[in-house]
């Protein structure tokens, strides 16, 4: 059972629906629409939880020990491959993050292998993102059997494919069910291809209504054809369905009562594909370890990267035209300042009149030298929540079914780390070596890099955590760049804040802490100085700067690491 | 144990996790702000006292936190001697601080705080034996 909602307004789903498949069998699963039968594959998948009853696999309750990686397929309605990588290389990134152990020649004989039975090898150089809705469902097809599981969950694959390629694909999913005693349990809305399978699961309003021989389908509901058994359905509440199925189920058990099938030249005037050559794919295999699954996710990333040209010109425009921003205000660089004089033998007018003078220059002063440090953090606040914003959310549907295929949410974060440090690095680095050259900020330009990068680090990594915690890239985006709009307000850099709310913010507030370590940098000169006279906020020490910056990327890399892990299907 | 691909979070893990991880900031920032000044073992200039009769101090090491007001004088050899103010409960008071020539490599203007690791010495002069911009 599946119940949905809290009690006591919740919703069942699923209402006992028992099923028992044997080994070496491909079940359809038919019904109409909203009727459960994609929940159903999900529950068995494990994608969704049940609330009440088992599954079982090979004798073992799942709840107990997980069906192993390796060993299950699903493919989803959604696509499960990336736009800008083509039918090929997204196979052979499938082996590797899958299948541990295969020499580059295996690894080609086996893409080669799939993508010949699923019918794309004329494709397999193009894009994911220029083929039909049709293709991506082979291509999810193709995906789910590189590690050849036993059992292979399909849920529509058929749906939006020509007639002859829907043929192939059902004579496909039935060699698929002879080969290594695998269960292919395949959604389908077209029943013109039933025979092809061993057995047929009816669901009517999450209740299942018919498990049986395809044979006794018509016999069972009174019909002339399979087509009839939907309009047949709408004639009685579900509810009676089922009943009337729980006192008749023991005369179509499957496993008492083999069904015969009939064969795939039967089925229709589909040509037969060439054969399937799985005797190079070994049933037991493994799944690499992190590090490996790292590196390739880390390689794809890459090449996702540098193939998406609008992201790339988007990044060169942040990289370059951001500290052009910054250096605009001061192309002569800074101002010198007039220091007041030390001795008291000047009279008081002159004494009054350089001291106004002495304010009004350092408060000029002081405002620019402290704006700039304060733009450049900002900016590259910007840049890091653009850098993480999407990066998990925007693909998470794909990450969540590469974990249901034994990706290691480590691996994944660690790619994603080792990625954003290139930009973070590449950002930080340019900016402040620009806005220094140009403008001729003086302190240690190591410790001023140090603190920029650790800032935009700082903004990514938490970014990171959001876009890991959020449900679609929009809401990521959207709580992003407000977290960037709060660092110029509380971080006290323009105007104070009052006492007890600058201590509950302050901690969380990165640009506070790049700005205040970088003005920190500078201590030793009169511009240190003067911003102190007209900043209302006092700064910290360098040292502690330094530690609420890494305690933000830390922190925000533990919580991107907890959303990572967590199930988000939906 | 719940299956792999439906793995949650108990909101209460997330919760305590991070009151743990602020939690640790906060400990780390108290530290850090201790470990980091160095005066923090000094015990501040008692400047009513001082002024009172600078003799009874002489010999001991006190930190003065105080904004540069004007140069006294100027000896290569001696250092600079420099009036600062100092704020104490009582109002402002302004003292004058000898930084002797090894700080000479220190520029020092009018306007600009310190803070001051002083001894009083044998003629009651305020010596400063370290020196750091607030």
């Amino acid at each position: 059972m599946l119940r949905v909602g809290k009690e006591p307004h919740a919703k069942n789903l699923l209402q006992d629906v028992s099923l028992r498949i044997p080994l070496g069998h491909h079940l359809a699963i038919i019904g109409p629409a909203g009727s459960g039968k994609s929940t159903l594959v999900k529950v068995i998948a494990g994608v969704h939880a049940h609330t009440d009853g088992t599954i079982h696999w090979k004798g073992q309750d799942l709840e107990e020990e997980d069906i192993a990686p390796y060993d299950i397929g699903y493919v989803p309605q959604f696509s499960i491959a990336y736009d800008h990588l083509t039918v090929w290389e997204s196979m052979h990134d499938a082996i590797r993050l899958r299948v541990k152990g295969l020499t580059d020649e295996l690894r080609n004989l086996r893409a080669d292998s799939i993508i010949r039975e699923v019918g794309l090898l004329p494709i397999a150089d193009r894009r994911v993102r220029v083929l039909s809705g049709g293709e991506k469902r082979r291509l999810g097809l193709a995906l789910e059997l590189v590690s050849s599981p036993s059992l292979l969950i399909v849920d529509e694959v058929t749906s939006g494919l020509d007639p002859k390629s829907e043929a192939e694909i059902m004579q496909l999913m039935h060699r698929l069910s002879r080969n290594c005693d695998r269960i292919v349990l395949n959604i389908i809305h077209n029943l013109r291809h039933i025979a092809l399978c061993d057995s047929v699961a009816v669901m009517c309003q999450g209740c299942l209504v018919y498990h049986g021989p395809v044979p006794q389908l018509l016999e069972y509901f009174q019909v002339s054809s399979p087509e009839e058994v939907f309009p047949k359905l709408a004639t009685r509440p579900s509810a009676d369905w089922h009943d009337a199925w729980l006192q008749h189920r023991d005369a179509y058990d499957i496993i008492n009562h083999p069904p015969a099938t009939a064969e795939p030249d039967a089925a229709g005037p589909a040509d037969e594909p060439t054969p399937t050559d799985y005797h190079h794919m070994a049933r037991e295999v493994e799944t690499p370890n992190p590090v490996t699954q790292f590196f390739v996710l880390l390689e794809r990333r890459w090449r996702i990267f540098f193939r998406d040209r609008s992201q790339v010109w988007l990044h060169l425009a942040l990289l370059f035209g951001f500290p052009c921003l910054v250096v605009i205000f001061a192309l002569e660089g800074l101002p010198a300042i007039q220091n007041l004089s030390m001795t008291s033998d000047v009279n008081v007018i002159d004494q009054l009149r350089e001291a106004n003078a002495f304010i009004v220059q350092s408060t000029k002063v002081g405002r620019l030298v402290s704006g700039l440090v304060m733009i450049q953090v900002v900016l590259l606040t910007l840049m890091g929540a653009n850098n993480s914003a999407r990066e998990v959310a925007a693909e998470r549907l794909i990450f969540e079914k590469e974990k249901l295929g034994g990706l290691h949410a480590i691996s994944y974060l660690a790619s994603k780390t080792c990625f954003l440090f290139v930009l973070v690095a590449a950002q930080s680095i340019w900016m402040a070596v620009f806005v220094n050259r140009i403008c001729r900020f003086p302190g240690d330009l190591l410790s001023q890099i140090v603190l920029l990068l650790l800032a935009n680090g700082a903004m990514t990594a938490i970014c990171l955590a959001i876009s890991s915690l959020m449900k679609s890239p929009e809401q990521a985006s959207l709580i992003s760049i407000y977290l960037v709009g709060f660092q110029l307000p509380l971080s006290g850099a323009v105007l104070g804040l009052p006492e007890v709310f600058r201590w509950l913010t302050r901690p969380f507030i990165a640009a506070y802490w790049s700005w205040s370590g970088v003005l920190q940098t500078m201590k030793d000169t009169r511009f240190y100085d003067v911003v102190q006279l007209v900043t209302p906020t006092e700064l910290s020490p360098l040292v502690l700067c330094f530690w609420a910056l890494t305690c933000h990327i830390i922190i925000g890399l533990l919580v991107s690491y907890l959303g990572c892990k967590q199930s988000r299907w939906e | 144990m719940a299956r792999r691909a439906h793995f949650s979070i108990n909101p209460a893990w997330v919760i305590g996790v991070i009151i743990v991880i602020i939690g640790s900031i906060e400990v780390g920032y108290i530290l850090l702000s201790k470990i980091n000044n160095p005066y923090r073992t000094l015990t501040p200039l008692n400047v009513p006292a001082y002024l009172e009769n600078s003799n009874s101090l002489r010999g001991n090491t006190y930190k003065v936190t105080g904004t540069i007001w004007n140069s006294l004088a100027w000896s290569p050899t001696a250092g600079r001697l420099f009036s600062i103010e100092v704020e104490t409960g009582s109002g402002v008071n302004v003292l004058p601080i000898l930084i002797p020539a090894q700080f000479n490599y220190v520029t020092i203007e009018k306007g600009q705080r310190f803070v001051f690791q002083i001894e009083v010495d044998e003629k009651g002069i305020l010596k400063t034996k370290e020196l750091n911009k607030v």
